[in-house]
């Protein structure tokens, strides 16, 4: 696996977790998309790194800001990395409390990520990179 | 809508999943109002947090093992629709079932008011003026 990807996804997640959008955009391939989980209200990817970010700043806005933590990293070949993101959040207005838990594949092209795909099952992403569980 | 309420649901069908109603119920309004289906024999509604121990205690008790899986959430206008499929092994036969339930679902400040249960994906639909095209599922 490569770790200068895993580092620069993490640093992403850490620039975020600081609102530095500066750093986060410059971690991010000006071609960025995310793509929704199936259970997701959102239909269609987000394109473009500065639209990506106007999406995560917006869902994450309801949330007392806590940090994330990228687990079970597994390398998925072809510049691709397969892993958990989760964290335990505090709703700022309701105070209700969940736990996040997704599984990404980022995708990444010249030392920068290119493309996030969410999952709310492992092995649907495992599924997504031809791995099982 | 706020997507804070998407999460809510999520976590809400995570830990019913996990440890059943009790452990889900720290995630409905104590005045929750569940609403069954027209079609539904058994009482229509059912209050709060005893009515929702009630409710599942009616329908639990036809299954030896039973989840909800998440399929998907739709926003419309203050509401979510929820889309889910209700597995589980018939009590006695071992037989398994698979069916689409579909909800629509209402929380405020955080916890969940009230939910308006179908029976079908195309009857939850239908509910709220969508079709299956509109929310983008497979026929």
């Amino acid at each position: 696996m490569s770790r200068k990807n895993t580092e620069t996804l993490q640093e992403g997640l850490d620039a975020f977790f600081r609102r530095d959008r500066e750093s986060w955009l410059a971690l991010s391939d000006p071609a960025f998309e995310s793509v929704p989980s199936l259970d997701w209200p959102e239909m269609e990817p987000i394109r473009g790194a500065e639209a990506a970010w106007d999406f995560y700043i917006e869902t994450d806005e309801p949330w007392e800001r806590t940090p994330y933590e990228l687990v079970d990293l597994r390398d998925a070949g072809a510049e691709r990395v397969v892993g958990q993101m989760r964290r335990e959040m505090r709703g700022k207005a309701s105070g209700a409390t969940a736990t996040y838990s997704y599984w990404v594949v980022a995708t990444f092209r010249s030392g920068r990520v290119l493309r996030i795909e969410w999952f709310s099952e492992r092995r649907d992403a495992l599924e997504a990179v031809g791995l099982s569980e | 809508m706020s997507r804070e309420n998407v999460e809510i649901v999520r976590a809400t069908f995570e830990a019913f999943n996990r440890g059943g109603i009790e452990a889900a119920l720290s995630y409905f309004d104590p005045e929750v109002e569940w609403l069954g289906p027209p079609e539904w024999l058994e009482e229509h509604l059912y209050k709060g947090h005893d009515g929702m121990r009630r409710i599942a205690g009616v329908w639990g008790e036809n299954f030896d093992e039973y989840r909800l899986d998440l399929e998907k959430l739709i926003e419309v206008g203050d509401e979510l629709l929820v889309l889910v499929y209700q597995r589980g092994r018939i009590k006695g036969s071992g037989d398994m079932i698979e069916q689409p339930i579909g909800y629509e679902w209402y929380v405020r400040d955080g916890r969940t008011v009230r939910v308006q249960v179908h029976f079908s994906w195309e009857a939850a639909l239908e509910a709220v003026g969508l079709s299956e095209q509109d929310a983008h599922l497979e026929s």
